[in-house]
């Protein structure tokens, strides 16, 4: 099945076997991120869960307003950068955007000099089929190797101790669109990894390799056959539409899945009581949805797969038939609540299409879904059937011009990622608050080009303020408060112990706000707009620090990082309608912002 | 029912009359579709009242004529005599209030009422539609859907639209640049295919055959050349060829078919060119999946003959010059393995 | 009187026509184009991007022609090229076509190399893919942006909202 399934791509990873051993020693321990050591920072969400949560509280709610700069690094590239820094032990791993270079910072010379610096060989035109900047989510860190994607394709692991490569494994073609740009997860010997390409009509998978060298050990796509998509008996999803065999087939035109998009370029989670990964698909391909009637299965849709075998345990297709790329990629945080005066393991996502999930992760339930932002694509969604409630006004198609339609195809939130605190149980987005007209126009499938089909153009919401951090309650499904801001957010959460919240604005502040309620406690206009997600370690001399990268860019700072014609709203797929007046605050710029007490 | 006729100078509209009637003749004798020959019950009122406007339309000529004659050969055997007879002023109000105002109102009225009883008929279906097909007029050409609540069972193909005989069926038209209009003379009125806007309409085979439509509003240099064919089937044949068309070009056995398979995918074709089962998927120009089957190309302007696709495909600019079409530059030997595989999809 | 309305609707008619005219047929493939030479300086090079083929040679044959224009708009779409240079080319994946930075040069030939030729950040080879007729249209359309007359000029940048 493997071997059948990888001979499709035309370009075969390295290695390539069916029930290879793992190449990893039997009797190694991979300890869990976020459960150790709590001043590391050893993967993208702090810890499997993805709750970017520090357990650090030297920096509190009294002190934080003295935090100042303690050291800065610039990556040399000035495209956007999303993703974070990883802290292990006493060295700092920043991967850039294209070219893709992971330095090793070393934290305990005051210099905070290269330990290594791995600049794999690369090809720039992968850079032209990147829909959204050529940016890079971050590495993982797993048994002594330092694991990262290349746009063009490649999966990197290196030595973390002294950047020796030492696998490479090719997964993506960028002659068909495809790039990389996800971070990895890592969940004991396996290194998870997905595509991206939806725009560019890039059939979606998610890929398990080995992290010992690199294999491939199972691959699911996400659209065509159960059998490539690993859905077996053991699938289960809890509601009705999504039973049937085959529905990656039959939910779309003959031969459309093929090109149906359903890409993996969010954030991956990782549940050990359930032994399940989390993880969702993005939108289908064409943007013009009258090129695919049917619900367009599994775009959309949050996955559980079990890690071993990649086998599907259930999933959920939150837009069925999407008419407003509302991807489904953004991460799911693994927690456990009390609702309704009981304990639940759920599941936290909150969704492009403007609603907060809360999903029970046993089998895919959603328990509460309501609107963090305005919304009006759907007046609901339908707990009994799971689907949404479309708004038939709202609902787009070829050759007619839909006007304000909220949340944009930016969603209520993209893939900049939400944070979760045990103490104040609340959850922390970073929103966006705009609205969009969208056209479906024809389009023909060409290899290497967008595949998109939709003249679309974006502008403010209702309340004219483009961003806002929400702090919401998952167990009553509302916004406790908010703090409105003039720029839609496009960077990451960290809540801290010391109940403090960080965030950063795409003009280039890095703020702070008190996590309970939301007062603002410090900021600092750094030099670019900030896109990236903050972490917090603690460095040799035992203080805890701050750490975030600037440098604007991404989907929504496109019109800065690249440079484009404000007076054309409809360009960057819509987004510059959304900040043309980005250009004025901020330029690109490209740097590791360390700071301290 | 725009077959109006002029109502104009008497010598000019016995000239046209004559024209108009010899013309319908011959145009029944010939292939070229004439709404006089009627294969439907719609298209069967619409030639009555044709009939009924032309027959009408000729005895008032013919009265108008007989009354401008008369006065005339009066006044010219007067002037010859040398003597104009008086005008008698008020002795042709009467013929005027009469001839002149209540009996052509009285005339205009009965006819706008038969045309608008007729039209009214022939816009709804006796019987409800039991399926609906979608058509796309494009510049110069038409795409045809049929579309099913299965998204696997829907289809596209171009320029030909086949029927099962005796039943009727539904029609949603619409177009993605300009004003067309959709018309089979034998089967039905016209309707206008307007930008934005979706229109529908019905259509119904009284007898097995094929039919050409044509475009019937001025859409560009090409107008005259954006004819379809409407296919009548009896049921089971027609079935038949729903389920062909559903499925997805077969892989070609032979190798000079596959290399054009091959050189389909990877030169301009599959730009504009879709074929189910391939790496085509282009929207701008007609789906080839099953072209080897239809009557004819380039909107009913070519048979559908080696010959003639070979030369479309190297120069339709020649054979349909500003169509969408650019003018191909293939060696000899991708063309022959082009030609081999297209000649296998049927 | 009837001369004259005669001869007014030849005239009118003759104008529409002459519209019909820009349609011009492609001429055939081009003669091989020669070779450049590396240098016009005795014994040194030249900084920059210089092809080595003599694109420097070449000029759109459609230089002010509005059906080629518009033509060159519905070629934008259909070729996917607002996909990556915006919906009205202001930029996106690819560089805005719409200002007036030019990473490889904005003359005729420039452009046609460009577009024919692909460059090495992404932008796609489409010589041989599309016929040069196609590609001078395309250009056409081009130079019409931030003119009066672009086909399909963008809408307002914001729309007051609820």
């Amino acid at each position: 099945m493997l071997a059948a399934a990888c001979s499709k791509e035309k370009a075969a990873p390295a290695v390539v076997a069916t029930g290879r051993a793992p190449a990893t020693a039997t009797g190694t321990t991979f300890p869990q991120p976020g459960a150790g050591n709590p001043g590391e920072w050893t993967t993208a969400g702090r810890d499997y869960a993805g709750t970017r949560y520090s357990p650090l509280d030297q920096i509190t709610t009294a002190n934080v307003a003295n935090l100042k700069v303690a050291w800065t690094f610039s990556t040399g590239v000035l495209n956007g950068h999303e993703g974070q820094p990883l802290v292990v032990g006493n060295t700092m791993y920043v991967t850039t955007p294209w070219p893709n270079i992971t330095y090793a910072l070393d934290l305990a010379d005051a210099h905070a000099p290269a330990k290594w610096a791995l600049a794999p060989p690369t090809v720039s035109a992968a850079k032209g089929e990147a829909c959204c900047d050529v940016v890079n989510r971050g590495s993982a860190y797993g048994d002594g190797k330092i694991v990262w994607n290349m746009l063009d394709g490649n999966t990197i692991a290196a030595d973390a101790k002294t950047g020796k490569q030492l696998w490479k494994t090719k997964l993506a073609d960028i002659d068909k669109g495809e790039t990389i740009t996800m971070a990895p997860l890592i969940v004991k010997n396996k290194v998870f990894v997905g595509v991206s390409g939806a725009e560019m009509g890039v059939r979606g998978w998610i890929a398990a390799l080995d992290l010992g060298d690199g294999h491939v050990v199972w691959k699911a796509y996400n659209t065509g056959s159960d059998k490539d998509v690993l859905i077996g008996s053991d699938f289960k999803p809890f509601y009705a539409f999504m039973r049937g065999t085959d529905l990656g087939i039959k939910s779309w035109p003959p031969d459309q899945w093929k090109i149906g998009g359903a890409t993996v370029w969010g954030w991956i989670t990782y549940d050990p009581e359930t032994n399940l990964i989390f993880y969702g698909t993005g939108n289908p391909g064409a943007w013009n949805p009258d090129l695919r009637p049917g619900d367009n299965l599994w775009s959309m849709t949050i996955f559980a797969r079990n890690p071993e075998t990649g086998a599907a345990k259930w999933a959920y297709q939150m837009t069925p038939h999407d008419m407003w790329d509302y991807d489904g990629v953004n991460e799911s945080i693994v927690a456990d609540i009390d609702i309704d005066g009981k304990p639940r393991k759920v599941l936290l996502h909150a969704e492009r299409n403007g609603f907060a999930y809360v999903i029970d992760r046993t089998n895919g339930q959603v328990i509460n879904a309501e609107p963090y932002v305005f919304t009006n694509w759907a007046t609901g969604i339908d707990l009994q059937s799971g689907r949404p409630k479309y708004v038939p006004d709202k609902m787009t198609r070829q050759g007619v011009i839909i006007r304000n339609i909220c949340p944009s195809s930016t969603g209520g939130k993209d893939q900049q990622p939400t944070s979760w605190s045990p103490r104040t149980k609340l959850w922390y987005i970073p929103a966006t608050n705009d609205c969009m007209d969208y056209e479906g126009t024809a389009v023909s499938y060409i290899a290497g080009t967008p595949y998109l089909g939709a003249d679309v153009r974006m502008y403010a919401g209702p309340g004219g303020n483009r961003g806002e951090l929400v702090a919401w309650d998952p167990a009553q499904g509302k916004k406790v408060w908010g703090v409105k801001e003039n720029f839609p957010l496009w960077s990451g959460t960290l809540v801290t112990a010391g109940d403090v919240l960080f965030y950063g604005t795409m003009d280039g502040w890095v703020k702070a706000v008190d996590a309970r309620n939301g007062n603002p406690l410090w900021s600092f206009k750094t030099g670019s707009g900030v896109i990236g997600n903050p972490i917090s370690y603690i460095g040799p001399d035992g203080k805890q620090y701050i750490a975030i990268y600037t440098g604007v860019g991404g989907w929504m700072g496109a019109i800065a990082s690249a440079n484009l014609s404000p007076d054309d709203p409809t360009a960057a797929l819509g987004a510059t309608g959304a900040a043309p007046d980005l250009k004025r605050y901020t330029a690109p710029g490209g740097m590791l912002f360390v700071f301290g007490l | 029912m725009s077959m109006t006729l002029p109502c104009a100078h008497r010598t000019r509209g016995v000239g046209v009359l004559a024209a108009v009637v010899v013309s319908w003749s011959a145009a029944g004798c010939a292939s070229a579709p004439t709404p006089m020959l009627p294969a439907s019950q719609p298209a069967a009122q619409l030639a009555s009242l044709g009939w009924l406007l032309t027959i009408v339309g000729s005895i008032v000529i013919v009265i108008i004529a007989v009354l401008l004659i008369i006065p005339a050969l009066r006044g010219w055997r007067a002037g010859r005599a040398g003597a104009i007879p008086p005008v008698h002023s008020g002795d042709g109000e009467r013929w005027i209030v009469i001839g002149g105002i209540a009996i052509p109102l009285a005339i205009l009225i009965g006819v706008f009422a038969v045309t608008a009883a007729t039209l009214s008929r022939t816009s709804h279906a006796p019987t409800r539609p039991r399926f609906m097909i979608e058509v796309t007029a494009r510049q110069w050409w038409w795409q045809v859907r049929y579309p099913s609540p299965d998204p696997q069972q829907s289809f596209v193909t171009a320029n030909e639209i086949h029927i099962p005989v005796g039943e009727p069926i539904a029609l949603r038209v619409q177009s993605t640049d300009v004003i067309h209009s959709f018309w089979v003379p034998q089967l039905q009125g016209k309707i206008d295919v307007i930008p934005g806007q979706t229109n529908t309409f019905w259509l119904r085979a009284d007898s097995a055959g094929v039919y050409r439509g044509q475009c019937a509003e001025y859409c560009g240099i090409q107008h005259a050349h954006m004819a379809m064919q409407v296919v009548a089937q009896p049921r089971a044949q027609f079935e038949s060829w729903v389920a062909e068309q559903r499925r997805p070009a077969a892989a070609p056995s032979d190798s000079l078919a596959s290399a054009g398979r091959v050189a389909f995918e990877h030169q301009a074709c599959a730009l504009c060119h879709a074929i189910q089962g391939t790496g085509a998927h282009g929207q701008m120009g007609p789906d080839l999946t099953h072209v080897a089957s239809r009557l004819m190309l380039a909107a009913g302007t070519i048979p559908n003959t080696p010959g003639h696709l070979a030369g479309w495909i190297m120069n339709s600019q020649t054979i349909k010059p500003g169509n969408d079409m650019p003018q191909m530059y293939l060696e000899p030997a991708t063309l022959h393995s082009i030609m081999a595989y297209l000649a296998t999809l049927h | 009187m009837r001369a004259l309305v005669i001869a007014g609707c030849a005239v009118a008619l003759a104008a529409a026509c002459q519209r019909d005219e820009g349609r011009e047929l492609p001429h055939g493939m081009p003669q091989g184009i020669a070779v450049a030479p590396v240098s016009d300086t005795a014994g040194g090079v030249l900084p920059g991007i210089h092809s080595q083929v003599a694109y420097g040679a070449l000029h759109n044959p459609y230089t002010g022609n509005v059906q080629a224009e518009r033509d060159g708009r519905q070629l934008f779409l259909s070729y996917n090229c607002v996909g990556c240079h915006g919906g009205r080319a202001g930029g996106g994946m690819g560089p805005s076509l719409r200002d007036s930075a030019w990473i490889y040069g904005n003359s005729d030939a420039d452009l046609f190399a460009t577009i024919t030729e692909g460059r090495p950040n992404g932008m796609p080879t489409w010589g041989g893919k599309i016929p040069e007729d196609q590609i001078w249209k395309l250009i056409s359309y081009i130079r019409t942006l931030r003119t009066s007359g672009e086909p399909d000029p963008p809408p307002p940048a914001t729309q007051p909202n609820r």
